[in-house]
């Protein structure tokens, strides 16, 4: 009788027997998270997909996988917030990638004005770009980067020098606009390559491989 | 080379390198980022210790084996860039004469001075000081590195001094320092502070050299002052030569292999894994996908509003302001508990299950509410709620939260801008709707140390069930229930002096309640808490507290918001439980009470002082040192000192422990309050114990004031 017990009680943990729920999600995240061959699913994006929101392709390079980013929301700044599959967001201020979340080491918020400046102008120039991000205690780090722009007809490239880190960043622009269409940008734990805004359509599947 | 030869040509190479380097130079190779472990766990060469420290921070578990006879396990963490601390526990197979021995022990050092173009780096150490003694040993270690060598050279006294000695230079300071008094044998003395011996005795040289091949391997040779007579006295280990080397082998995942050639006799092989508590082992922000934003108000219109706000919501546009809120904040793991309307401002009730950072569940609930709020309705007053406690009330404005949501600095803009009050100017009554009664639970599986086996980790293991219901403003009943499935029964009761005591016995009978797995009723009590007044918070309790007694409890703490300091008292009347009762008690009661001095120190550092009389009536001080990390990664260690002699208590001689909290968000990388927290204490005494209060007021004060608050508020847009 105890042992039954005992085994409907493990049953209950590993269920997440608690009033908040708490525990089971803990575990369900986890296991979906740290397992490489389980993929965690956002049912955002479900609803997003059925509604037939924007999307745009986003991958990382290296990974060849593509994700379906769809449109959340237009925040009222005027930036753009993309859902990926997973749960993880993508701020975009201009085609400009200024947030992330969940990716691993987010850009939490950034400075990019003096870049958008250039690319609006359509003038090669020097932008200075801030980074704001989460260090592993949970404070606020700032990062400075200088960056050399230079346009040529419809690519934009930005070279940026750091304390600890260079890299570089390229654009597709609309010509007279300067707004980025499509994108090859770092954050976090490397470089994506963001594709052009698509029609809404609700047909477009959550994850597809690249060819 | 004869033994004297090879002795002479380390030292002074060691010695020379270090006090006459005629190129300057300061440690840039990788490998010297992290010293290489001696075989006593500590920054070394082969098994004596180096000048250099860890990083800040970084912990160090190591276990090696050399020879047959001797095993330590060792666990290293630098506490602050310059000190650092140790604990060792060492198998030696018939170590003491006395067959199978197992000593613990725990070592201190300092770095005086830092290494620099100029200076090498000087660090003083004690080791062992208040063991056994086995191990005692101080020493004073000089070291330099240039480019990929480096030169270590030192003087010991002890253990240190106990081959190639000579007449101790500190007996200039007076003839006490010229004998070193003979060490404690008896078990019963074990564990005093042997203060009169430190430094005291003929002294010796040490050192070596340590070269960095590449970036991962380190070579060691040594020349060592460690006669190592104990061990040559009573098991099979030769000392056949004062000269040690060593190779260490660096791996990415912070595992060193170490394998050496000790003292001529003996093969060693040792693996460390260091980790570091401001280092997540995942992401650094963590795993946790988008949060809500606050939309632009066209989306709302749009029916954008639940799946910004963090969630496909099944409360629509048509439901109350209350289901949707309840919705909104149930996404994040917020549980909303009332709301309140007046005027232009909502008040806003919540429990956070999810987020072990408050700062970080006041952020997601701002913005989840920020796309609900009500025309007219501009600012929300938003009250975390913990049981019965809300220590704040933070005020924020929409327009801040439009404003600085993609602020490079909304992070400290934010704070700035948020009115964080106490939270008693925000009471819930009987009659707001909601708010009482409310009911939790979970269950959960638990093992650690038990009473009658306080130094093993899994000494109990099973599953736990926990329930609080909150009946009024204040009042809760809060139980605990164990179901033990795994337990390691000790036999016979464990340290329990010798002979007729005059002390009562209050834990050392622990195994009369560990020796069983029937289903227990450890905690069950009524706890009533209040504000007598401003930056004061009030505590009674009455029940069954913990697996041994039950009472009646009362506490006081003062504590303000913005102050570092926190005082405070508590007096329970505690009696005796009845192990396979319930609700029985036994004949035994006493009265406790203490008053306490509590202090955050900066960079995490807490200090906490208990002065009183604990259960065995004797009379004392509890001096606790932990640092936090503003992830929630907490380690520290305690110590009790009281007017109960030595040889009364047992083994151990006083209360201490090392304790500490992993918060399952650190190592999963997914937001959650759960932590893996446990004590782990040598013995049990009778000396210097307390009844465990799980709802004392300090830790869940200070976890809800405006000074955690800020360091925890880089997560608020998180």
């Amino acid at each position: 009788m105890r042992r039954m017990l005992s085994c409907l009680g493990l049953l209950a943990v590993l269920s997440g027997c608690a009033s908040s729920g708490e525990p089971q999600r803990l575990v369900r995240e986890a296991t979906v998270g740290l397992l490489p061959f389980l993929e965690r699913h956002d049912a955002r994006h479900d609803a997003l997909v059925r509604t037939g929101a924007q999307s745009r392709s986003a991958a990382l390079v290296g990974e060849g996988r593509v994700l379906d980013l769809r449109r959340l929301a237009v925040l009222p700044d005027g930036n753009t917030l993309w859902l990926a599959p997973d749960g993880s967001g993508f701020t975009f201020d201009e085609g400009l990638l200024v947030a992330t979340r969940g990716v691993g080491n987010d850009l939490m918020s950034s400075d990019l004005s003096q870049l958008r400046a250039l690319l609006r102008a359509g003038r090669d120039g020097t932008a200075k770009r801030f980074h704001s991000l989460l260090d592993g205690e949970g404070r606020i780090v700032l990062r400075s980067y200088v960056c050399f722009v230079t346009i040529s007809g419809q690519i934009a490239r930005e070279d940026c020098a750091g304390l600890s880190e260079n890299f570089i960043n390229t654009y597709q622009i609309s010509p007279g606009t300067g707004r980025v269409l499509s994108s090859r940008q770092q954050a976090g734990r490397g470089i994506w390559q963001f594709g052009p805004i698509e029609a809404p359509s609700a047909a477009m599947p959550t994850v597809k491989e690249t060819p | 080379m004869g033994r004297k030869g090879i002795r002479q040509a380390l030292l002074c190479s060691a010695l020379g390198l270090t006090c006459a380097w005629p190129i300057p130079a300061i440690p840039q190779e990788a490998p010297w980022q992290r010293p290489a472990l001696n075989f006593q766990g500590v920054p070394g060469l082969v098994d004596m210790p180096g000048a250099h420290q860890m990083p800040d921070a970084e912990g160090t578990i190591t276990v090696n084996a050399f020879g047959s006879d001797v095993q330590r396990n060792i666990f290293h963490f630098q506490i602050g860039p310059r000190l650092s601390g140790v604990f060792r526990y060492v198998y030696g197979d018939n170590l003491r004469n006395t067959g199978a021995y197992y000593d613990r022990s725990f070592d201190i050092r300092y770095q005086l001075v830092e290494e620099s173009l100029t200076w090498p780096a000087l660090t003083v150490g004690l080791q062992d000081f208040g063991g056994t003694g086995i191990y005692a040993g101080e020493y004073v270690v000089a070291g330099k590195t240039f480019g990929r060598l480096r030169a270590t050279a030192g003087l010991g006294w002890g253990r240190f001094g106990s081959e190639g000695g000579f007449e101790n230079p500190l007996g200039v300071f007076g003839n006490r320092f010229k004998n070193r008094p003979e060490t404690a044998v008896n078990v019963t003395q074990t564990g005093q502070f042997d203060a009169d011996q430190w430094f005291r005795g003929d002294a010796a040289f040490f050192g070596g050299l340590q070269y960095a091949v590449g970036d991962r391997l380190v070579l060691s040779a040594e020349y060592s002052s460690d006669g190592y007579d104990l061990e040559e006295a009573n098991t099979g280990f030769t000392r056949q030569s004062p000269v040690s080397v060593a190779a260490s082998y660096r791996f990415d995942s912070g595992l060193d292999l170490t394998a050496a050639w000790l003292y001529g006799d003996a093969i060693g092989v040792q693996l460390s894994y260091s980790f570091n508590p401001k280092t997540a082992p995942g992401p650094a922000s963590g795993r946790e996908g988008q949060g809500p934003v606050v939309a632009a108000s066209s989306a709302v219109a749009l029916g954008w509003g639940g799946m910004t706000g963090g969630a496909v919501g099944d409360a629509g546009a048509g439901d109350s302001l209350e289901a949707r809120l309840r919705s909104r904040l149930g996404a994040q793991g917020l549980w909303l508990i009332a709301l309140k309307r007046s005027g232009d401002m909502l008040e806003v009730h919540y429990r956070n299950d999810r987020y072990l950072a408050e700062a970080e569940g006041i952020g997601r609930a701002a913005r989840a509410i920020a796309g609900e709020l009500p025309a007219g309705v501009e600012r929300m007053v938003l009250v975390p709620r913990q049981g019965e406690l809300a220590p704040s009330a933070v005020t924020l404005e929409r327009a801040d939260l439009v404003a600085l949501q993609d602020d490079l600095d909304g992070s400290w803009k934010s704070f700035a801008r948020a009115e964080i009050d106490d939270g008693r100017a925000h009471p819930l009554s009987l009659r707001t709707p909601g708010a009482y009664p409310r009911f939790i639970y979970g269950v959960d599986l638990y093992a650690g140390p038990t009473l009658s086996d306080p130094d093993n980790f899994v000494a109990e293991s099973g599953l736990r069930f926990d329930a609080l219901l909150a009946l009024a403003p204040g009042l809760t009943l809060d139980t605990e229930l164990r179901q033990p499935l795994l337990v390691n029964r000790v036999e016979p009761l464990p340290n329990q002096p010798e002979g007729e005591s005059d002390y009562p016995v209050v834990r050392t009978d622990g195994a009369r309640y560990d020796d069983d797995t029937d289903l227990e009723l450890r905690r069950l009590t009524a706890d009533y808490v209040f504000r007598p007044g401003e930056d004061l918070f009030g505590r009674v309790s009455v029940g069954q507290f913990e697996q041994m007694y039950g009472g009646a409890s009362a506490e006081l703490l003062w504590k303000p918001a913005d102050s570092r300091l926190g005082l405070g008292g508590e007096i329970t009347y505690a009696r005796k439980r009845q192990p396979n009762d319930p609700f029985g008690f036994e004949d035994f009661d006493t009265t406790t009470g203490f008053v306490s001095a509590y202090y955050e120190f900066s960079e995490g550092y807490l200090g906490q002082i208990d002065v009183g009389q604990y259960l065995a009536g004797d009379t004392g001080a509890t001096v606790s040192f932990d640092r936090e990390f503003d992830n929630g990664f907490r380690i520290g260690a305690y110590a009790t000192i009281t007017d109960m002699p030595t040889d009364e208590f047992g083994e151990g001689s006083f209360d201490k422990g090392i304790r500490f909290s992993v918060p399952a968000s650190w190592l999963l990388g997914y937001p959650s309050r759960r932590e893996f927290a446990t004590t782990w204490r040598p013995t049990t005494g009778d000396g210097g114990a307390r009844v465990k209060q799980a709802n004392r007021l300090y830790e869940r004060v200070r976890h809800g004031q405006a000074r955690e608050l800020q360091e925890d508020w880089g997560s608020f847009w998180r």
